[in-house]
């Protein structure tokens, strides 16, 4: 007879034997999304198993959605800007979504798990971009409407976020306290 | 959540939950708007992004830069933190 085994979310994993329990069990994880709803699925999965929960969904989202807007979909920063002064941003992601070469493109996010350690990378299929003056954007950005997410996740989430050269793979390490 | 109240001068958006890039369309709904003063209650908020902090630019723009001109109020927890690093204590009018 088929049957199909459930396997339980991380996040409830997390929530049955917080932190420590769950790791200690994992390994590897993979996961892929394309838009900006699974993205937010991805963090909320993964912020679960990292020690601070807030302050990491914050960090995976943005480094999720940078990758998705800018890396996929190849919506620069400035035309960003226009985008969100035009009151269209949100369609012309919902038009990109569908639009070739964009609409077979995906964010792919492997954490592995040395307990204490764990190591995130997500990558794109964009063209990456010159992340170092990005991380280190000490002016967030000055009166623009975006383009301060990735300096806020080096400093206020992952210390340290680094990228690959040409930068469509952003890697971030935590550790857990022991 | 976002809620609106608009008396005489002042205008005043209430949000609630998460002030994140899903309420970018409902926000920008409220640019319109020509009050003397804006007042951002973000008491009930727990979170925000990068987004939020795009959407209140779009509102300082609104005003012409005048810090004094838009409050946000109620700030706390997640939110202050991410606001102070963002320096947007120094651009706003923060109570």
């Amino acid at each position: 007879m088929a049957y199909t085994q459930r396997i339980p979310s991380l996040t409830e994993h997390a929530r049955r034997a917080p932190g420590i329990a769950a790791l200690q069990v994992l390994r590897r994880i993979e996961l892929e999304c394309q838009t900006r709803a699974q993205a937010e699925d991805v963090a909320d999965e993964i912020a679960a198993l990292l020690p601070d929960p807030i302050k990491s969904r914050l960090g995976l989202v943005e480094l999720l959605f940078n990758a998705i807007e800018h890396g996929n979909l190849e919506i620069g920063g400035a035309y960003k800007s226009e985008l969100l002064r035009e009151h269209r941003f949100d369609d012309e992601i919902g038009q990109r979504y569908e639009l070739a070469p964009y609409n077979t493109r995906r964010v792919r996010i492997r954490v592995t798990v040395a307990y204490p350690l764990i190591a995130i990378e997500i990558e794109d299929d964009g063209k990456g971009f010159d992340w170092r003056t990005v991380v280190e954007a000490e002016d967030y950005a000055k009166d623009l409407p975006n383009g301060r997410g990735i300096a806020i996740v080096n400093q206020a989430c992952f210390p340290g976020l680094a990228y690959n050269e040409p930068g469509n793979v952003a890697t971030v390490r935590v550790a857990w306290p022991t | 959540m976002l809620q609106v109240d608009d008396q005489q001068d002042t205008v005043t958006i209430q949000i609630s939950g998460r002030f994140d890039y899903r309420m970018i369309k409902d926000f920008q709904q409220l640019l319109g708007r020509s009050p003397q003063m804006w007042i951002v209650d973000l008491g009930s908020v727990d979170y925000i992004d990068s987004s939020a902090l795009g959407m209140l630019l779009l509102l300082r723009e609104r005003v012409h830069g005048e810090a004094q001109r838009v409050v946000l109020r109620g700030v706390h927890g997640q939110p202050r933190d991410v606001l102070v690093m963002a320096k947007f204590d120094r651009m706003f009018k923060v109570e």
